[in-house]
């Protein structure tokens, strides 16, 4: 049915959840945005200054949090897309026991972040379960360091772990998409595994993996919890970075500028998907 | 293909049950030290330690369940109004309002929950009860949005008709078509807020302060600590919760629903 077009009632109908929105998150953002400018300070004298965004990008500590927050976005969205894929296709073709299964994958959507976190924590330790497995079966000789790690593999681990059926859920809804006639045509027409992979199980679907990965990347990049118990010391992703500036170092003019970062890099990331999704579509 | 077929029930059962399984076994033994594959021992420690600690744990859980159910019910009063106009009106700037009400899951939430918590301390919402509702009603809007959305897109425009036919006021109309018709799309998007403002950690600490407790903010140093077994029972309880929440909403809301929708109410 096509929709009607909105009455004056309508649009009050729409004012306690934008209101709601504007009054709490719009003025949070805006406070943020001012913040980082020196004004509306809560710790010195607000005046209009760039000292707090200078003193960000001259801080080494910032620059590096940025960077592996980035990494960790980056790594993350891929990985989790690697690995949901192939199950993606897999599930694609009913047959027996994949109820069960899929039931099985979607375990972790209802774990919360920290507690998961913990699970792939006692895990993946030092002196945890997998290292013990691989000792015992003499494949490792001495245990490996996969969490705290310098370059974040615990906190990809476990990313991947916790947002797998998130990027499956997405992933899937966009191949079952496919028909079966243009994969059987395909087939007809000599197109191996591979072909017809490449060209066309992944373009499309690529709408689903621009989608998920994008999602995929702003969890990871703004990511709090995991980062908190499974990252390294050194250096602190951006989430744990601006916390410690607000809330430890009393920096809070500072850690709004880490916020703005934040806000824009997502952004960013939102509108390289459009062209790219956009690019993606005129070719098609 | 049934050896692919085992092997990859057996990969999906190892990467998504064993960190289950380890914290159950964790729970139930005094010590699980390397490089013993399994604890060597049976313990109730963690059990007991709950029983002794049974007021703090109830406290805490109370207060989470509280601001938890408060969430959905404020995301569901905010949500409704805007999803059925998004879901069936057509308006200049839909696309921009959409935008701005999915906002809290496209932006991080520790950019805007920073201004949020200076915002709810200059309006002396800090610390209460209300500002921790508000911050996790924002977190979880879009979700229960979304829900809402498509739930108004599947329902059928007829029966409220009728109901305006028949004479019904817009609020009969609301309490006794809408709202039971949209009850699988309001059950699934207070499942998602609730699992979201039950398992939130740094929302409720920050604006919370500590003065609004939380079994979250009561887990986290036991899960930074070194006594595993505490950490895994704790984690159990944790756990356990919305399962057992999810279980009921089944059993009580899920029947009443297929038994209305047999006989129509």
């Amino acid at each position: 049915m096509r929709n009607k077009d909105a009455s004056l009632i309508n649009y009050l109908m729409l004012v306690p959840g934008v209101g709601f929105i504007l009054l709490f998150i719009g003025s949070s953002i805006f406070l943020t945005f001012a913040q980082s400018f020196g004004l509306f300070s809560i710790t010195g004298r607000s005046e209009f200054t760039l000292d707090n965004w200078v003193q960000v990008f001259l801080a080494r500590e910032s620059l590096d949090s940025i960077r592996f927050s980035l990494k960790m976005g980056v790594m993350s969205s891929v990985g989790t897309l690697l690995f949901a894929f192939p199950l993606a296709l897999f599930f694609r073709k009913g047959g027996a026991g994949k109820g069960m299964l899929g039931s099985l994958v979607k375990i972790p959507l209802f774990i919360p972040a920290l507690v998961a976190a913990f699970l792939i924590v006692n895990l993946l330790s030092f002196h945890g379960l997998v290292n013990t497995f691989l000792l015992r079966l003499n494949i490792i000789k001495e245990p490996m360091r996969m969490l705290n790690d310098r370059f974040g593999w615990g906190v990809i681990f476990i990313q991947i772990w916790k947002n797998l059926p998130f990027v499956l859920l997405i992933v899937m809804a966009s191949i079952a998409s496919i028909r079966d006639d243009t994969v059987d045509a395909a087939r007809n027409l000599g197109a191996g595994y591979l072909s017809i992979l490449f060209r066309i199980y992944i373009p499309l679907a690529m709408p689903g993996i621009l989608v998920s990965m994008i999602l995929m990347f702003i969890k990871a990049f703004g990511d709090f919890p995991i980062f908190s118990v499974a990252g390294p010391i050194y250096p602190s992703s951006v989430a744990v970075r601006m916390h410690v500036m607000a809330t430890l170092y009393q920096e809070w003019d500072q850690a709004a500028v880490l916020g703005i970062i934040i806000i824009f890099t997502t952004f960013f990331v939102i509108w390289a998907y459009s062209r790219f999704a956009g690019l993606v579509q005129r070719e098609d | 293909m049934k050896l692919r077929w085992v092997a990859l029930v057996a990969l999906l059962l190892l990467i998504f049950f064993l960190p289950l399984l380890a914290v159950l076994l964790g729970a139930f033994s005094p010590r699980w030290v390397f490089p013993d594959l399994l604890p060597r021992e049976l313990s109730f420690r963690g059990v007991l330690f709950l029983r002794s600690n049974s007021r703090a744990v109830i406290r805490a859980l109370g207060s989470s369940l509280r601001y938890s159910l408060a969430s959905v019910v404020t995301a569901f009063l905010l949500c409704l109004g805007p999803a059925e106009v998004l879901a069936r009106y057509r308006f200049r700037g839909r696309l921009a309002v959409e935008a701005l009400l999915l906002s809290p899951v496209l932006i991080p939430a520790i950019t805007w929950a920073l201004g949020l918590s200076v915002v709810l301390i200059r309006v002396g919402l800090a610390d209460t009860f209300p500002g921790v509702v508000i911050v996790l009603t924002a977190a979880s809007y879009p979700y229960m949005l979304r829900a809402l959305i498509a739930g108004f897109q599947q329902l059928p425009r007829d029966y409220r008709a009728c109901a305006v036919n028949l004479g019904a006021s817009p609020l009969r109309q609301t309490l006794l078509v809408t709202i039971p018709m949209l009850m699988p799309a309001i059950v699934a998007g207070g499942t998602v807020v609730f699992l979201v403002a039950f398992s939130d950690y740094f929302l409720v600490f920050l604006v919370g302060g500590g003065a609004v407790q939380s079994f979250t903010g009561y887990l986290f140093p036991y899960l930074s600590a070194a006594d595993y077994t505490i950490g895994s029972t704790l984690t159990l309880l944790f756990l356990l919760v919305p399962m057992t929440l999810f279980g009921l909403i089944e059993l009580t809301v899920g029947r009443w629903h297929r038994r209305w929708g047999q006989t129509g109410g």
